[in-house]
This record gives C-alpha cells, structure tokens and sequence, in this order.
C-alpha cells in the first residue's frame, strides 16, 4: 500500500522540449539501406582495378607461402598490397614489396560493386504495392518505421523528461514509501546478481571516489525518483479510469514472484497487491509521456519536407 | 553476390555483429559490445578471408559456455550464406 499523495497532476502541454529534439532528420541513407543493399550486385570490372573494387590475389612470399586474400582497394586493411593492385588487372601478375619483403601477387578476379541507382525509374522497376517513386518509398519508409525512429529518440530524452514531468507534479512523497521501494530494489539486486554490494559500488562508487555510505545514499536517491515515477503513473491511471486487464496483473505478478521469491499466496496474504503493480504504473506514467512525445515529432525528410508521425 | 548482413547474437556480451559478404569472402566484421580487443582481433585478422573457413574456424570457440562472439560471428556466415544460396 503507497502512503504518498499527488495533488496536482503534471500538464504535458507545458513540457519544454527543443525543436532539435523533436523534429529528426531522417536521412536518405538509412530510408533506402536495406533496399540498396538487397540490390547491390557485382560484376568482373574490364580495366584496371580501381578504389572501391574487390581483387581476389595469391600471394607467394619470397619463401614460397601461398595464401589467397580477398582485398578491397580502398579499405585499408591491406595498405602495400592496395597500393601494389591498383590498376592490376585480372590474370596478371607482379611483384610487390610487402612487410619489406618480396611478394607475387596473381591477381585472380577484379571485381566492381554495382550500386543500384536511386531513381524514380529503378523504384517503379520493383513494382512494390503503392510505391512508383522515391517519394512513395520514403514516404511508406516513415509509416513503417517512424514510431521505432521515435521512441529511440524519446529513450534517449526520457530521463531528463521525466526530471521535467516530475518538477511540474505536485506529490507529497512518503518516506514509507521510498524506503521501501529501495529495500525491494536491493532485494532484487541480491536475488539477481548475487553480490549487490559490489555491483552498487561499481555503479554508484565513481570509481572509488565516493565512500560507501555515498554510494548507497545515490543508490537511494536513484530510487527515490523512481518511486516518485511509480507514483505519479499510478495517480495518472486512476485519473485515466485505467487498470490492468487480469491477464496483465498475471504477468506482473508472476515476474514479481520470480524476482522476491514469492508464492501467489503470498502475495495475497501480505496484501502486496499494489507492489505488484509498481511496473505496471512505472511503464503506465512512461508510456503517456511517450505518448505526448509522438504527437510532437515531425521529421525531415528529402522531397517530402517537414512531415508528423503518422497515427 | 555482395550483401551487407547484421546478425543479433545470442547468449555473449556482444549486442550486434555485422560485415560484408563480397563474393563468399568477409570484410568489415564489427562487433558492437563485447571485448573491444579481442573482438577487432577477430575483426582483423578475418579481413579478406573465405567466409566458410572463417566459419569452419571459429565454430565452437568457448568462453560463456559453449559460445562465444566469435562463435556467434560463425553462425552468422553461416546464416547468411544459407540464405544467398537459397536466393
């Protein structure tokens, strides 16, 4: 049972969030890699190898040792013998300086990558449902993937957010509660991990600097906004009418009973019932900002523009 | 055949593993997470080489376990050759 009180839920509508944070360029090389790449071929080149080729080589060292090395020109990988290849062409062969020794090189095949041109032409080639140019491939592009563009963006923000969310709540946190949502936390770090000492003065020592108190206290501190979340998502869903489905409470239940080695009847007779539900409210409270979030981002995107997310 | 493969790794610290598959031979092996110097090790020295014996190679080699990344980069070639031959 939860002793805190939230007297003034937040406003989201007076969230400050930059523009650089909410409006996400969306570039062309990431809207057409996986289609460039399922048609990216490669064909033997006539002339001389050129940067970018792949050159298939033998090599013999001057003591006889053979070994075959598929190099790309241009890599880096391979310097003396990039250097040694360029202009080669397939079939021949030539002596090069490698690690200050004397190598053969046969050169067995050079081949060029061929990039599949980014046309409004070559996308109608594909005939794709719905899509006859770059505009339409960009444009089902965002409808497919701008949500999971969004929230890893929102993933990266959420912390600070929630530090705004959470300075626009009015709540009367009770000590209860803190201190026993950290007792559960360090319960779970036992339970998991085994050593939870050591792992709190890995994460919360910095690097030695802080005593051990110190490290707890910010291990405390950490749980305490945590539980603030937790509260302020289960003020959020009473105000919304919203519950759990059975099935839900089922899931978060058995999750609890893994980690606190608890039974279900157990569960019921020390009525930690609301303790529980503390992930339920935590993911509830996030999930509304994520929420408002999405209706917020555009992106930009060559030749559509500033576009919102779709919904 | 060229192709460009990321493969989710199962059961090692390493979070994602890609490279090129360029004619049956491997370029540009990445390893995100993992042990960074044994991992560009790998990366490394697997430059260039045919994929089914940097596969056949780095099949089975331990350190969680049976697995490891290096083990998870094989399954990977292997993964992705099984599916340009099947193309």
């Amino acid at each position: 049972m939860f002793f805190s009180k939230v007297t003034c839920l937040p406003d989201l509508n007076r969230l400050e969030i930059p523009e650089k944070q909410r409006v996400i360029a969306v570039r062309d090389e990431q809207i057409f890699a996986d289609l460039l790449n399922r048609h990216r071929s490669i064909a033997d080149r006539e002339g001389g190898a050129e940067i970018g080729d792949y050159v298939l080589v033998e090599a013999v060292d001057a003591r006889g040792n053979s070994r075959i090395i598929h190099i790309e020109l241009g890599g880096k990988r391979f310097a003396e013998y990039e250097k040694a290849l360029i202009g080669c062409k397939a079939g021949q062969e030539i002596e090069a300086v490698i690690n200050g020794g004397k190598t053969f090189l046969k050169v067995r095949s050079v081949r060029m990558p061929i990039e599949y041109p980014l046309t409004d032409a070559s996308i109608a080639a594909l005939a794709l449902p719905g899509i006859a140019t770059l505009n339409d491939y960009r444009k089902a592009f965002l409808s497919e993937h701008g949500t999971e563009i969004a929230d890893r963006v929102f993933r990266a923000l959420q912390s600070r957010l929630l530090d705004q969310v959470l300075s626009m709540t009015e709540m009367e946190l009770d000590k209860r509660d803190a201190d026993r949502f950290n007792d559960q936390q360090l319960t779970m770090l036992k339970n998991i991990q085994g050593d939870a000492d050591a792992r709190i003065m890995k994460a919360y020592g910095d690097d030695g600097k802080r005593t051990r108190e110190e490290a707890y206290q910010q291990f405390y501190e950490e749980n305490k906004r945590t539980c603030s979340v937790v509260i302020l998502g289960k003020a959020l869903a009473e105000h919304d009418g919203t519950e759990p489905t059975e099935e839900q409470y089922g899931q978060f239940k058995e999750y609890f009973c893994l980690i606190f080695n608890k039974t279900d009847e157990q569960i019921e007779q020390e009525g930690l019932r609301e303790d529980v539900l503390q992930s339920y409210w935590l993911q509830y409270g996030i999930g509304k900002l994520r929420t408002y979030y999405r209706s917020l981002v555009q992106f930009t995107v060559k030749g559509l523009g500033t576009v919102s997310l779709d919904r | 055949m060229i192709k460009h493969v990321e493969y989710t790794p199962e059961g090692v610290c390493s979070q994602k593993i890609s490279f090129d598959l360029v004619d049956g031979y491997v370029h540009h092996v990445q390893f995100v997470g993992g042990c960074s110097g044994n991992t560009k090790g790998v990366a490394i020295l697997a430059e260039g080489m045919n994929a089914r014996e940097v596969a056949d190679r780095l099949r089975g080699v331990a350190c969680q376990g049976a697995n490891s990344c290096p083990h998870q980069l094989s399954l990977a070639i292997e993964q992705a050759l099984s599916e340009s031959e099947a193309d």
